[in-house]
């Protein structure tokens, strides 16, 4: 079963002309800067690393419009995501989070 | 033991089981299984060590090797939910964590039943290989919580940076790795204590303090991480006001 970081990459591949390979190798180096596992990915996560870190990273490829690019991404991974909401994120920092406000 | 260690044992004992309680309650409430987890480990850890510190309180002798025995099965146990929060939490989805998880069990199972065949009901002889797989089963998922949760405290730093994940939470980590240090530096100092042991008779007044020494410091970051006082919070989340603006 595909997961969000698969949808994203395919979102990235399209609307950048990247090949597959690199453009999940993007990724994963944006969300390696960003300290997200690839695995578990979350919309929240998704998104803050593509409007923070991923426009840097379309520029160093020489990508022009890097910021349009990644909003768009973020709306291609939305929709291809429907279930995004009935997800719950089950990553260490919402199981600590839970511990810090109680 | 001597002198007043028992004292701090039985502090000691105090803060598991309240902060294991805490977690039970937060367990039930949500229905989450990850404090569930953490939550046994603590009460059964608190439960453990009242049962080492109840004949030295009680000045009964006779019943020193029973309740040691008691105290020490209840902990074996206390490891168990707590090599699944680490799995659960830390890597879920890997299987070699669940292959770690299973070692450190079935080493703790061997050594501890091991042991008590061999006459062992205390776990303290350093010259049988029983105590050597369950002194291996106890300090490994500490090694391991050292280590996951200074992992996740670098992971986390970053995260920070782009606004994912709130300063003090990442400070948690560091909390978490740090006690799990700690832990580890404890069953260390065991080894001494027990060759001392196993020579006089006597637990030594230096090994005593080393031991009280680190298990203060592992109290100091429970309670760091479970009643944070709010100079500390402020200090580790900073000026909110100048947060929000670089956000």
């Amino acid at each position: 079963m595909a997961d969000l970081f698969d949808v994203a990459a395919g979102a990235l591949e399209r609307r950048t002309g990247l090949g597959s390979l690199e453009a999940r190798g993007t990724l994963r180096i944006a969300l390696k800067a960003g300290g997200v596992a690839a695995r578990g990915l979350s919309e929240p996560q998704l998104r803050a690393v593509l409007e923070k870190l991923m426009p840097h990273e379309l520029e160093v490829r020489g990508l022009r419009d890097a910021e349009a690019i990644c909003a768009a991404v973020i709306e291609d991974a939305q929709s291809e995501w429907a279930d995004v909401a009935s997800r719950r994120a089950s990553d260490p920092d919402e199981i600590f989070r839970r511990m810090l406000d109680d | 033991m001597e002198s007043n260690a028992w004292l701090f044992q039985i502090l000691s004992a105090l803060v598991y089981a309240t902060v294991g309680v805490r977690l039970l309650r937060m367990a039930l409430r949500g229905r989450e299984l990850p404090e569930g987890l953490l939550g046994s480990y603590f009460v059964l850890t608190g439960i453990s060590y009242a049962a080492y510190q109840l004949p030295v309180i009680l000045v009964v002798d006779t019943w020193y090797t029973p309740l040691a025995f008691a105290g020490r099965v209840i902990y074996d146990a206390g490891m168990l939910p707590f090599l699944l929060f680490l799995r659960l939490v830390f890597h879920r989805g890997d299987r070699w964590a669940g292959w770690l998880a299973a070692a450190s069990g079935l080493l703790l199972a061997a050594g501890l039943l091991g042991g008590a065949a061999g006459g062992d009901y205390e776990g303290v002889s350093l010259d049988s290989t029983w105590f050597w797989l369950e002194w291996t089963g106890y300090t490994l998922p500490f090694a391991w919580l050292a280590w996951a949760a200074f992992s996740e405290h670098r992971q986390a730093l970053r995260r920070v940076r782009i606004g994912l994940t709130r300063p003090l939470l990442a400070n948690r980590y560091l909390l978490w790795a740090i006690f799990g240090a700690v832990q580890v530096a404890a069953s260390v100092a065991l080894i001494p204590m027990y060759a001392d042991y196993a020579r006089h008779g006597v637990y030594s007044a230096w090994s005593d303090a080393l031991l009280g020494g680190l298990e203060n410091l592992s109290l100091g970051m429970l309670w760091l991480v479970f009643f944070t006082p709010a100079l500390y919070r402020r200090w580790i989340e900073g000026d909110p006001s100048a947060r929000a603006e670089a956000h």
